[in-house]
């Protein structure tokens, strides 16, 4: 069975690798959290294919306006010029506007409405349809005809192999509708906030796949604009020896990044407090807090360590020596349960230790990956420092990490 | 109870020097009574004494909005330049002034009966209000324009958006033009806060209902070149 990617890597994996063709996905978020993003990235993910929006929520043209803040404006502005996109206005005639979209609907004109959708799945065939929201729907025609419609629709798409993405604002409907709702639906994502004082953050989980084995797992995320939704991870350690390269590791691997450095025996930089730096990467966000090498800075390393979800170990391959250092400054970090990434630094600096042999000296578990990374080929060497890193091998480390964490 | 001024010359000393914090109240009456200049005032006291807000806007764009404001000698640049400030405009594009409808860091357009996207408009903005302060003020300047909404749908949004005020330690100021919705709808809206204060029009306010304040209280007031003025 085909399957389809939602654009989002980690929904993709707890979907077991995407939407199989034909199957809905009702996407319920809490009242305030943004659900539109995710919706837009399912239909980014396919636009190559056929597909449509159908709109109640908002005017079209300001939809296509939020689309272009999320960086997607002209791969969507192609599709719709190629008419493989269109919107369904379900809004204009609503206000009294005019509309220039392909169709228009009231959906308090159930029939009409139905005709148009089923009509538009058909035309969509093996594409992907995002109704953006069924809430409006629920409230406009009521709850038993709202979900007999989108019985009807989730049969059709089915047969035209058709995924239909379903947002939908989660009110306070009695608790059988929920249940009559997840009945109709292959499977439901559910987005919610984390709320203390105001929602200060939000996160995902898939709640159901009537296709695979679902595994409840909160997956914390941030909307970027551009960029749409990432995964965030709230902090990855990067540690290591004195003079190891984690301040250069840290700016060659952050988006943006600051580090306290003070000038060691007249000489050259060394971290004397922290580095911190921030990476937006692929579809994930993380914030990245890099320890100072030197050891009368350890009474940092356990705050700096605490509430980490994963830590990068660099170590320099040409110095073996300092390598029981490394693992010293793990256990004094309190994260050696954490995953684990040895960036095995300096691999262009003659003598350096290849990653088995350095798995061997620090005897490592087979779980723990060693990553070789090297000096960029423009890099000014001996002097030019914080040294830049081969992008290719820092963030080929950056993706064992995310693999290791979410596996 | 600390209690937050209205900055209504003549209206605080009768009610113990303000709303209760972190209250609920509604200022209703019949159109012209004085409803947005008694909300601008209550705002804009809250500026000054660096009290970030967020101020929805239903009944006109924001444009007219700030030249009322500025017509009362009220200036809201300075507290917006300091990131105290947001502002939900609920009726530009509703009106058709699509192109003037432009979000911003401190403005955010969108349709009154859309009530997903004003809740999320309205996370964002007490999320980026709230940052490092403890009291904060929110104007929902009116719900006549939500009346047109299934009841239902008005009630379960109106409940939830008065527990994240709370939660977030707002003082929340709602208005509602009197006589536009059925009498179950006004009935509902009143039960829904925690006080009540009705402008005649005519020049007589009632304080209905206020915690901890004894009641109804009646005063007499008029509308200035500076705002308000009770008594």
């Amino acid at each position: 069975m085909k399957l389809k990617s939602t654009g989002i890597e980690i929904l993709d994996k707890l979907l077991d690798q995407g939407l199989p063709s034909g199957k809905s996905m009702l996407l319920c978020t809490t009242p305030g959290i943004p659900n539109d993003v995710i919706g837009y990235q399912c239909l980014l993910a396919g636009i190559d294919e056929k597909s449509f929006c159908f709109i109640s929520t908002t005017l079209p043209h300001l939809a296509r306006r939020s689309i272009e803040k999320y960086g997607w404006g002209e791969k969507f502005g192609a599709a719709e010029k190629a008419g493989s996109f269109f919107f369904i206005d379900a809004i204009s005639a609503t206000l009294g506007m005019p509309t220039k979209e392909r169709y228009e609907v009231e959906i308090s004109d159930v029939e009409k409405m139905d005709e148009v959708l089923s009509n538009s799945i058909k035309e969509i065939e093996g594409g992907i349809g995002l109704i953006n929201s069924f809430s409006t729907i629920v409230d406009e025609v009521g709850a038993d005809e709202a979900l007999k419609l989108a019985e009807k629709w989730n049969k059709v798409a089915e047969e035209m192999s058709v995924n239909l993405v379903y947002l939908f604002t989660a009110w306070e409907y009695p608790d059988d509708f929920y249940q009559k709702l997840d009945g109709i639906m292959n499977s439901v994502v559910k987005v919610a906030g984390i709320e203390r004082r105001v929602i200060t953050g939000q996160y995902f989980s898939v709640l159901k796949a009537d296709w695979t084995k679902v595994e409840e797992r909160p997956i914390l995320c941030t909307i970027l604009r551009p960029g749409g939704l990432m995964v965030y991870i709230p902090k990855l350690l990067i540690t290591g020896p004195y003079n190891a390269g984690k301040t250069s590791f840290m700016h060659s691997l952050a988006t943006k990044s600051v580090s306290v450095d003070r000038k060691a025996l007249e000489k050259f930089p060394t971290t004397v407090a922290l580095d911190i730096g921030h990476i937006d990467y692929k579809t994930f966000s993380a914030d990245l807090f890099g320890t100072p090498g030197q050891e009368r800075f350890d009474l940092l390393l356990k705050p700096l360590g605490g509430e980490a979800v994963g830590v990068f170990v660099v170590v320099d391959s040409t110095d073996p020596k300092t390598f029981p250092r490394a693992k010293e400054m793990v256990q004094k970090c309190y994260v050696e349960s954490l995953p684990e990434v040895i960036v095995a630094n300096k691999q262009n600096l003659e003598g350096a230790l290849k990653p088995e042999e350095i798995r061997e000296k620090m005897a490592l578990g087979n779980d723990v990956l060693v990553v070789p990374v090297r000096a960029a080929p423009d890099a000014k060497l001996p002097t030019e420092d914080p040294c830049p890193l081969d992008k290719g091998d820092v963030y080929k480390a950056m993706d064992v990490m995310l693999a290791q964490i979410y596996g | 109870m600390a209690r937050i001024k209205t900055g209504i010359p003549g209206l605080d000393e009768k009610i113990n020097d303000g709303f209760p914090e972190n209250s609920v109240i509604m200022v209703y009456g019949p159109p012209k009574c004085g409803k947005t200049i008694f909300s601008t005032q209550f705002f804009h006291t809250g500026l000054q004494q660096e009290e970030p807000g967020i101020y929805a806007i239903t009944g006109m764009p924001l444009t007219q909005l700030k030249n009322m404001m500025r017509e009362l000698d009220i200036s809201p640049t300075q507290y917006e330049e300091k990131g105290f400030v947001f502002y939900i405009d609920l009726f530009s594009v509703q009106s058709g002034h699509v192109e003037d409808a432009v979000d911003t860091e401190i403005v955010r357009n969108v349709l009154p009966h859309e009530m997903t996207e004003f809740m999320i408009a309205f996370s964002d903005a007490l999320k980026k209000i709230c940052q490092n302060v403890m009291r904060v003020r929110v104007v929902l300047d009116g719900l006549t324009e939500f009346v047109e909404i299934n009841p239902e749908v008005l009630k379960r949004a109106i409940k939830i958006l008065i527990a994240r005020n709370k939660h977030a330690c707002a003082t929340t100021l709602l208005t509602y033009t009197e006589g536009t919705a059925d009498p179950r709808t006004e009935t509902l809206f009143k039960s829904m806060v925690d006080g009540s204060i009705h402008l005649d029009g005519k020049g007589k306010l009632v304080v209905e209902s206020m915690p901890m304040t004894p009641c109804p209280i009646e005063m007499k007031y008029r509308i200035t070149e500076k705002g308000i003025v009770v008594g």
